[in-house]
């Protein structure tokens, strides 16, 4: 087994400004370059090919997250162009110190005895790592004074300590855990990185999202805090009492009351579900579409951001919506987010109104991540999400299992509210996003089977778009990555071709800087590849990539960093 | 000796075969499920206030001795069609949508289900159909669907 030790300083060096492409062909540096050494121009480093492949975006559901004991906290080296180094003029590093690492198992005794051989001393050992902060003398140039120290064979590295922009990530907070009991029972939250996208939002009760469908049990302890004005279209009444269940179950989803030490936790702790029934009292499953159409009318009146449908238009009236049809547009042209579910004809159509271009349509995945074969599928799909086994909210102030395109359709719904919640606006702005934050399931990007793939709520929150992502090829030493190839982002699907790679044995990185601060660090998405691609010019092809995101609540200067 | 060299000269064939009544034997067990389940619509005219309605009703007997799961991908349980002569008149799921969440109902040995609609004489785009004598058949949505025959009726008119 590989084993890799990554370490991460407290000090974040950059040492020259963003460039396409770094450091001499095929001669991966093993320390940092010197400050102030510049890197290659551009154009002047040979390139001999590309690389072409395909990254997927992974939520940590059934994988190993990256976690504070195996995140790969480096820096990438010259990464950021936005942000500037230290201060013009003052040094690149802090000039009275030097970090070092020792080999393992070397006593104190005998580290104390190394550091004041040099004529320094221990200033600080960085909390939970094995780094140590050493003081030198004055007047001694740390770059020297750290070679010195790497003679010594006890000496893992030493480096000066480069200054950095960066000591702290300021948006990695503690996963926010709510205190529902059943949230074992809602597998989807995990799949879709939902507690990871609660560190970002838990909603807003600003944000409006009609479930236009059987009613829902308004006064449901679990729900009754989120629950806004609705109407039943059917009946004609401001009660909306769900008779048959489904309507109290899609309402969980979106938004049931979370952290309030009861039942289930919805994706949004804080929403304003807007219950609009189109059903009669006999609790039965189907709907009037006059009251559909009405209901629809009455969400886009009434300030809803996004509307859930979880229904099917049977299959005789298809081709005979327009006045169906005019309720969607009216409703896209105020801005609504419309939400359906794919069907559960276990066949390759997706159903309407889902399969109308104004409205994302969702089919269900299992928790194996497989496509149930009661989940219709197709090139109508735009994303999948969690629908087999969902535990929700139930009339009677209960809750219970449901399965269906149904309970996959107001996942991504509730997850377009967290966006809306965020200030992202527009329907096919929050569409593009839903798509290219997707875990690809299935083959490789888009297919009939899972669209763009699964919703990943973390990602969508923390707008890592995979187009977004920076692809390269490149090589680490135990402190940075340093890129030898063009850094390219990948087109919508995962799909990349890195440019201006030089021959030689190289790792394969997808990063996307969430937190855009130059390093990779708590709340980024991270992949590399296994082992080195060696590559000898011409086109390579057919590199497969995963990205997963680095989650916790340390700072980034404190990690040890390791990965099996 | 001839088997032998059938098996080994013709092993394509042979499975192909084999998937064939395999797929005989699948198809088959399908059908099979609801063997005990007997389905009937019936048609029956009521008066009421001086207009003309028909109840229609599908009723689905279990005559088997084991209990008969029904499963629906959605909430669409039941449909009924009128023809008149060759063409479609009306569809009772012509105007409504289905929730899309798997439902399954249990018809125990002896159970009769029943599903019932009315019909006012309109067809699916709303207009008064003509008196005369019109078809009417039921079904089951499950998988497989299960169709009833369809029974002659006399609608009166409005």
């Amino acid at each position: 087994m590989q084993t890799l030790v990554l370490l991460m300083t407290l000090s974040i060096f950059l040492t020259g400004c963003f460039s396409s492409s770094f450091g001499p062909p095929g001669v991966p540096p093993v320390t940092p370059d010197p400050p102030g050494t510049p890197n290659p121009p551009p154009g002047q480093v040979p390139s001999s090919g590309k690389i072409l492949g395909h990254v997927v975006m992974e939520t940590l559901y059934k994988s190993r997250p990256l976690s504070a004991s195996s995140v790969p906290g480096v820096v990438v080296k010259g990464a950021t162009l936005a942000k500037p180094l230290a201060d013009e003029g003052g040094p690149d590093y802090v000039d009275s110190e030097i970090l070092a690492r020792f080999q393992e198992n070397t006593p104190q005794e005998e580290i104390h005895r190394i550091v004041e051989s040099q004529g320094c001393h221990v200033k600080q050992v960085i909390d939970r790592t094995d780094i140590y902060v050493i003081g030198i003398p004055e007047r001694e140039d740390p770059v020297y004074v750290a070679e010195d120290f790497e003679k010594n064979p006890q000496v893992k590295y030493a480096q000066p300590n480069w200054v950095g922009r960066v000591t702290e990530i300021s948006d990695a907070t503690l996963t926010l855990i709510p205190s529902d009991p059943d949230l074992s029972k809602q597998w989807a939250i995990e799949a879709m990185g939902v507690p990871y996208a609660w560190d970002k939002t838990t909603g807003s009760s600003g944000v409006k999202v009609a479930v236009i469908d059987t009613g829902v049990q308004v006064n449901h302890p679990d729900l009754a805090a989120n629950i806004g004005p609705g109407y039943d279209f059917f009946n004609n009444t401001t009660y909306v009492t769900d008779y048959n269940g489904h309507g109290t179950h899609v309402a969980g989803i979106i938004g049931a009351i979370a952290n309030n030490g009861r039942g289930i936790a919805g994706i949004n702790w804080n929403v304003q579900i807007m219950p609009l029934k189109a059903a009669d009292n006999s609790g039965q499953g189907y709907l009037d579409l006059p009251a559909i159409i009405q209901a629809l009318y009455w969400a886009a009146d009434n300030g809803a951001d996004v509307v859930n449908m979880s229904f099917k238009i049977s299959d005789s009236a298809i081709g005979a919506n327009n006045a169906m049809d005019d309720a969607i547009d009216y409703a896209y042209s105020k801005g609504v987010t419309m939400v359906a579910a794919a069907g559960n004809d276990g066949n390759g159509r997706v159903v309407y109104p889902a399969s109308h271009p104004k409205v994302i349509a969702v089919n269900a995945v299992s928790s194996d991540l497989s496509r149930p074969s009661w989940s219709n599928y197709g090139d109508g799909v735009d994303v999948t999400a969690p629908g087999d086994l969902v535990w929700s909210t139930w009339p009677g102030s209960t809750y219970a299992y449901a399965s269906g395109t149904s309970m996959a359709a107001p996942q991504a719904a509730g997850v377009a509210a967290l966006l809306i919640a965020q200030g992202i606006r527009g329907q096919e702005n929050i569409r593009r996003i839903l798509q290219e934050t997707a875990m690809d399931l299935g083959a490789p990007g888009k297919d009939w089977t899972f669209g763009w793939g699964m919703v990943n709520a973390h990602a969508a929150v923390s707008g890592a778009l995979i187009t977004n992502m920076k692809v390269f090829a490149g090589d680490e030493d135990e402190i940075s990555i340093t890129p030898y190839s063009d850094m390219v982002n990948p087109k919508a699907g995962g799909f990349f071709e890195i440019t201006g790679v030089p021959k030689g044995s190289w790792y394969i990185y997808g990063w996307i800087d969430v937190n855009n601060n130059g390093a990779v660090d708590f709340g980024d998405y991270f992949g590399r590849t296994s082992g080195k691609v060696v590559f000898n010019g011409g086109t390579l092809t057919d590199i497969k990539l995963l990205a997963r995101p680095i989650v916790g609540s340390d700072t980034v200067y404190s990690l040890k960093l390791g990965e099996d | 000796m001839f088997f032998a060299r059938v098996f080994d000269s013709n092993k394509i064939v042979l499975f192909a075969i084999l998937i064939l009544v395999a797929c005989v034997f699948v198809t088959g067990c399908s059908a099979n499920a609801f063997r005990n389940l007997k389905v009937q619509v019936g048609a029956s005219p009521i008066r009421v206030d001086g207009r003309n309605f028909q109840v229609f009703t599908v009723a689905a007997l279990n005559t088997g001795e084991e209990s008969i799961r029904l499963q629906f991908s959605s909430g669409m349980q039941f449909d009924f069609v009128v023809m008149s002569d060759d063409a479609e008149v009306w569809r009772w799921s012509y105007d409504k949508a289905f929730i899309t969440m798997l439902t399954e109902r249990d018809i125990d040995p002896d159970e009769l289900v029943v599903y019932s609609v009315v019909w006012d004489g309109r067809d699916s785009e709303g207009r008064h159909v003509p008196p005369g004598e019109y078809r009417v058949f039921g079904e089951i949505v499950t998988k497989p669907k299960v169709t009833t025959d369809a029974v002659t009726f006399h609608w009166s008119g409005n």
